[in-house]
């Protein structure tokens, strides 16, 4: 009997661990005129999430919405390095990913990793947005990349505070292309080649000034469905 | 110059996994009975390499109900040598002897797990996930590199399944080139030590 108790009480703490490790909830709120619907996840300490290219190894983050929705918006990932230099994208501690519309309700699955890997999922149901997660919609939305046009001859060059550091992320199919960043002075110059891949396939720039850290975004990183 | 400058502090290029077109690293392993398995004594035969984690969700469902489930028994039977590698360093997930045989009987797999504790192999390879694929033709030459398909965990986010190791096998072994010789890997990180 102590035996079993025992494996009871092991597999309770495996199974009570592994729901501990991703922590997700769905905000809604009207702002400026429109509903904006978040999950929030919380994210264990050491664990990291994905963003919407996961790098060398690990799986986007994936939503399936019932209702009325437009495609998920990431806020800006950090970049991970694994040994063996795998690089992944993704967020630790927190992060807020929001859709512009009213979706019902949300099926979000997951995979957490931190040297393995568990994945995860949740069936959320969206709030009332008269209940209102004005705040935490509003910091979400400072997380979303600042949209810039896209520079039809793939350059770009952007005023950034002096000793500012650049990471480039890029969606899944601009993997292919050669991306180039780098700051001189006060100036962020970027190059994409082929300069035609922007148009359909996103880049996500991470800026970390001193006084801060931003993200810019040029295209759309969400692939077609 | 400007670009040069560029060019040396933040360059974006993909490499996915081996070189296609170029001779397969050789090597030498020991599986989990024991034996030995040496790369260039396989000369004259079709071999494929599966990165291996027993404990990685992706590689659970791969072979599982996936298409590590019915591929590999589909062509060793054609004469193709199918080897699994396991680069994971000591004390890491899917590491250690007893996990891989277990796995190996679990599900079924006919085939050698070879164990690369050291991660040499791995990176001889540049594999950096588990399940990554190589295929070598029977002159030792890399033909394919890269992802065991475009369905991660049997997802293609409503596309269509492109099985690119069974396409590229299905072309080496016909005597034609491979359509697809290299796509993004995907799945977990290959557990190295360091």
């Amino acid at each position: 009997v102590a035996h079993r108790e025992g494996a009871v009480i092991a597999w309770l703490l495996a199974t009570a661990h592994a729901a501990d490790l991703v922590r997700a909830r769905a905000l809604a709120a009207r702002l400026d005129g429109e509903v904006w619907v978040g999950v929030h996840f919380a994210i264990a300490d050491g664990w990291h999430l994905y963003w919407e290219n996961p790098g060398d190894s690990g799986m986007p983050t994936r939503f399936e919405l019932e209702g009325a929705a437009a495609p998920p918006l990431f806020p800006g990932p950090h970049r991970f390095v694994l040994p063996g230099d795998v690089v992944n994208y993704g967020y630790e501690g927190e992060a807020t990913v929001l859709f512009r519309g009213e979706p019902d309700e949300i099926d979000v699955t997951w995979l957490v990793c931190r040297s393995e890997c568990v994945p995860g999922s949740a069936h959320l149901v969206v709030p009332d947005p008269r209940r209102s997660d004005r705040r935490a919609i509003r910091a979400a939305r400072k997380a979303l990349p600042d949209r810039l046009p896209v520079p039809a001859d793939g350059v770009l060059a952007l005023r950034v505070e002096p000793g500012t550091a650049v990471t480039v992320f890029p969606s899944v199919g601009a993997e292919e292309a050669v991306l180039v960043a780098a700051v001189e002075g006060r100036t962020l110059h970027f190059r994409a080649d082929p300069a035609s891949v922007l148009a359909e396939h996103g880049v996500v720039l991470q800026l970390a000034g001193p006084g801060g850290t931003r993200y810019v975004q040029l295209g759309p990183t969400m692939e077609p469905r | 110059m400007k670009y040069l400058l560029f060019a040396l502090i933040a360059l974006i290029s993909p490499s996915w996994g081996s070189p296609v077109g170029s001779p397969a690293p050789d090597f030498t392993l020991v599986d989990t009975d024991g034996k030995q398995v040496t790369l260039s004594q396989l000369k004259g035969q079709i071999v494929v390499l599966e990165w291996f984690n027993p404990e990685c969700p992706f590689v659970k469902f791969a072979h599982g109900s996936g298409p590590l489930s019915y591929l590999p028994g589909v062509w060793t039977d054609k004469g193709v040598k199918w080897i699994a590698i396991n680069s994971g360093a000591p004390g890491q997930q899917g590491n250690g002897l007893d996990k891989n045989r277990t796995a190996r009987s679990l599900w079924s797999m006919g085939y050698p797990v070879l164990l690369d504790e050291t991660g040499e192999v791995g990176r001889l390879y540049d594999a950096k996930t588990t399940p990554q694929m190589v295929v070598i033709d029977k002159d030792g030459i890399i033909r394919y590199a890269g992802g065991l398909d475009n369905a991660p965990m049997g997802k293609t986010e409503g596309n269509a399944v492109i099985p690119h190791v069974q396409n590229a096998l299905t072309a080496v072994m016909t005597g034609k080139a491979v359509e697809v010789p290299s796509s993004k890997p995907y799945g977990c990180s290959v557990k190295y030590g360091s």
